[in-house]
């Protein structure tokens, strides 16, 4: 009994494999490898290596002079970028981020209401809630250019109708209201992202735990604030750390809606760098706001890893 | 499947592939394809594409594709694609890119071409070669020339007892009169933030006809910043004024484009009674106008009147298989066939005499005489989109009221002292 056990127990003796075999898991993720390396590993390093060079866009294919870390003193010094980051932190990214989460939480909360199931009418409203995030940017930021214009713009018009303005606003040639504007332009199209993703974390959480709560003598605030909101905040926190990625990154709503301007009032990080790199021909110094924008980014993202970590 | 099978359809597919290669080499040997890469809106280039179709009918060995770019993406284009060897075969340049191209390379040298096979009357017959031209060589053909006139509504003016004014603050004081409580305004002109924007253009007309220059070589080889401050904030004063007084809609504020509806269709409407426009647009305005509309000469400063001389050239990209053709088809893009069809002004002299001027550009005929290049600021030290981004960048903040005149200013010159000093 005990040779047998012990028999039982002896590892059994693995199969030799041939190189082929072992090799195979490798040959199967090389595809994806190169793909990563090429696309995204490639220029980013390149990118880098740029941000050490004096080189102007017309010689790309050539190598620039090396300068050191001459870019990024450049850039950290000039005031310029000081007004661009600021502009890029506040009004570009924790003005929109804010504002996207609570008209998004109180959204969808909204459709979250029993009476839309009740009435079959839940396909309809998260339907028409993705009619912004479906019109691509472009065409966004161009209609609302048409809708904020000071003489035919349809929100003037109405204004002026009602008496509120004696004359239209040109919204964005003032810096009084031009990042409003441009604010309301982003949050438009970037909200149904935070609506669609808390109310599948709302629509996540067990019904029991309303009734049981309901049934302790706890109002619809107390269920809300003490029940809901606990539930939804790791939800909340990705969100919140995503759009904030994505919005400081954003060249493409400040540049179509105002080009940086007036002046250069809404200048942002990702503006200037376009700017330094294809009105100034700068590549070196483009590449340098670049680096730093992505260092910026990477204390967020390192941030929403180890959410993701500590939640696995 | 058997091996034999295998084998049999691995040899008809290596067969299929080696006579799909032969007969694409007869048929590449039978036809010339050339790309020819054109910026200018698709609003304006009928012409152009019956031009470019009336080639591809006469030359049946030699076919052309037209494509269409955004203007202020060309030129960035262009410096990417041909580092990798690609891009057009030939490439339609504005005058003030081709000299930087061909610095770094980008542009085929043409002197052998121009020599073996001149275009047209010879170029010597061409305006603004100078910009062309680097170390002695050609590296662009000239092919249209323009510059710009004041547009206006004539029956307006007539009915507030104006002729058209002579110098600035003439304008200024005829845009006052011609402004209206319902919705009229006086000058309407492209005051947007964008090194893009039109209003380096005025500004540079502003203070060249009060005899001042942004930057000047005071002495061989010695770049400064001429302009004064005193001299620049009166600009902004000037400029800023349309928009202070309402002789100007501050949605103006944020337009760059000449071609922008706000402006094209803005003397037909009658909402302004007075713009400025390159000829193209100028046609395109009268199009959209059910009303005559006409142009006069840019007004005079204190010191002379003037514009500037733009306008288009011609390059081919040094990577082209095709450099004959390439050649032979920018020697036709030059000639007079194309512009039977093509909606602009020749940069060929004697093409340019022949030409039949409507009455309503009389602005144009009289201002073409009096145009300059910004070859003054071509060969300075700066790029001279840096420039235009840095002076329509201040006046932008002037007119959004973001600066004070005095402060834009002095940025301006602080700013275009260190790109002089980071040039040298």
């Amino acid at each position: 009994m005990t040779v047998a056990t012990s028999i039982a127990r002896a590892p059994a003796a693995r199969p030799a494999r041939s190189w082929s075999t072992r090799l195979e898991p490798y040959a199967l993720v090389l595809p994806a490898m190169i793909v990563l390396a090429f696309f995204f590993a490639g220029p980013a390093i390149y990118n880098v290596a740029l941000a050490f060079q004096d080189l102007s866009l017309f010689d790309l294919g050539k190598e620039g002079r090396w300068v050191g870390f001459a870019n990024f003193q450049e850039v950290l010094t000039n005031p310029s970028t000081a007004h661009a980051l600021y502009n890029t932190a506040i009004p570009l990214t924790l003005v929109t981020v804010v504002g996207r989460l609570l008209l998004g939480l109180g959204l969808a909360l909204l459709l979250n209401a029993s009476v839309f199931s009740r009435w079959r009418l839940g396909w309809l409203v998260r339907s028409l809630v993705l009619v912004p995030w479906v019109t691509p940017p472009v065409v966004a930021v161009a209609a609302w250019k048409w809708l904020l214009d000071a003489r035919y713009g349809v929100v003037n018009q109405l204004l002026v109708a009602t008496g509120i303005i004696d004359r239209g606003i040109p919204f964005l040639a003032k810096t009084s209201t031009v990042w409003g504007a441009v604010e309301t332009m982003l949050i438009w199209r970037e909200l149904p992202f935070v609506v669609i993703t808390l109310l599948a974390a709302l629509q996540s959480i067990p019904s029991d735990l309303r009734e049981a709560a309901k049934m302790d003598g706890a109002n619809e605030f107390q269920i809300q604030t003490s029940i809901v909101l606990p539930l939804l905040k790791p939800v909340l926190t990705v969100i919140t750390l995503l759009t904030t990625i994505w919005t400081f990154n954003n060249f493409v709503y400040v540049w179509l809606a105002t080009r940086g301007g007036p002046g250069d009032y809404t200048q942002v990080l990702a503006t200037q760098m376009y700017m330094t790199s294809f009105v100034d021909y700068r590549m070196g110094a483009g590449a340098a706001i670049g680096v730093v924008m992505t260092l910026i980014m990477f204390v967020f993202a390192l941030v929403y890893f180890f959410i993701m970590f500590r939640e696995k | 499947m058997n091996v034999k099978s295998w084998r049999s359809l691995a040899l008809a597919t290596t067969c299929l592939v080696a006579l799909s290669g032969f007969s694409g080499t007869v048929s590449a040997q039978d036809k010339v394809e050339l790309v020819f890469r054109q910026f200018d809106p698709p609003t304006e280039i009928d012409g152009l594409v019956k031009a470019v179709d009336a080639w591809n009918a006469s030359h049946p060995d030699i076919h052309v594709t037209m494509q269409t770019m955004n203007g202020a993406d060309t030129l960035a284009q262009l410096a990417r694609e041909v580092p990798a060897g690609a891009g057009p075969d030939i490439q339609h340049l504005a005058f003030v890119w081709t000299r930087d191209l061909a610095r770094s390379g980008l542009l085929m040298d043409l002197d052998d071409d121009i020599k073996s096979d001149p275009p047209g009357k010879g170029i010597d017959d061409f305006l603004a070669t100078d910009l062309a031209t680097l170390d002695g060589k050609i590296y662009g053909v000239p092919w249209s020339a323009d510059t710009f006139a004041m547009a206006y509504r004539p029956d307006l003016l007539q009915a507030a007892g104006l002729s058209f004014p002579d110098t600035w603050d003439d304008l200024a004081a005829a845009a006052k009169k011609l402004t209206t409580e319902d919705g009229q305004y006086g000058f309407c002109f492209p005051a947007g933030s964008s090194p893009d924007s039109g209003m380096w253009t005025l500004v540079n007309y502003y203070l060249w006809s009060n005899g001042s220059t942004l930057v000047d070589e005071t002495s061989p080889g010695k770049w400064e910043v001429t302009v004064t401050k005193e001299a620049l904030e009166a600009a902004m004063n000037y400029f800023n004024g349309f928009f202070v007084d309402g002789m100007a809609p501050e949605s103006l504020i944020t337009v760059n484009a000449w071609g922008d509806p706000e402006l094209l269709g803005a003397l037909g409407r009658g909402d302004c009674a007075i713009g400025i426009f390159p000829p193209q647009t100028f046609r395109a305005a009268e199009a959209q106008s059910e009303t005559p509309l006409m142009t006069a000469q840019i007004p005079q400063g204190s010191v002379k009147r003037i514009s500037h001389l733009g306008g288009r050239a011609l390059g081919i990209n040094p990577n082209t298989k095709h450099p004959k053709e390439a050649w032979e088809f920018v020697r036709y893009l030059v000639g007079p066939e194309t512009f039977k069809t093509y909606n602009q002004y020749p940069a060929q002299k004697s093409l340019l005499d022949t030409l039949d001027f409507a009455e309503s550009e009389e602005g144009y005929v009289k201002m073409l005489p009096l145009a300059q290049t910004f070859e003054r600021y071509i060969s300075s030290p700066i790029q001279v989109s840096t420039m235009t981004g840095v002076v329509n960048k201040e006046f932008g903040a002037v007119f959004s009221g973001q600066r004070s005149p005095e402060e834009a200013s002095q940025a301006v010159i602080d700013e275009l002292n260190d790109l002089l000093a980071r040039g040298k």
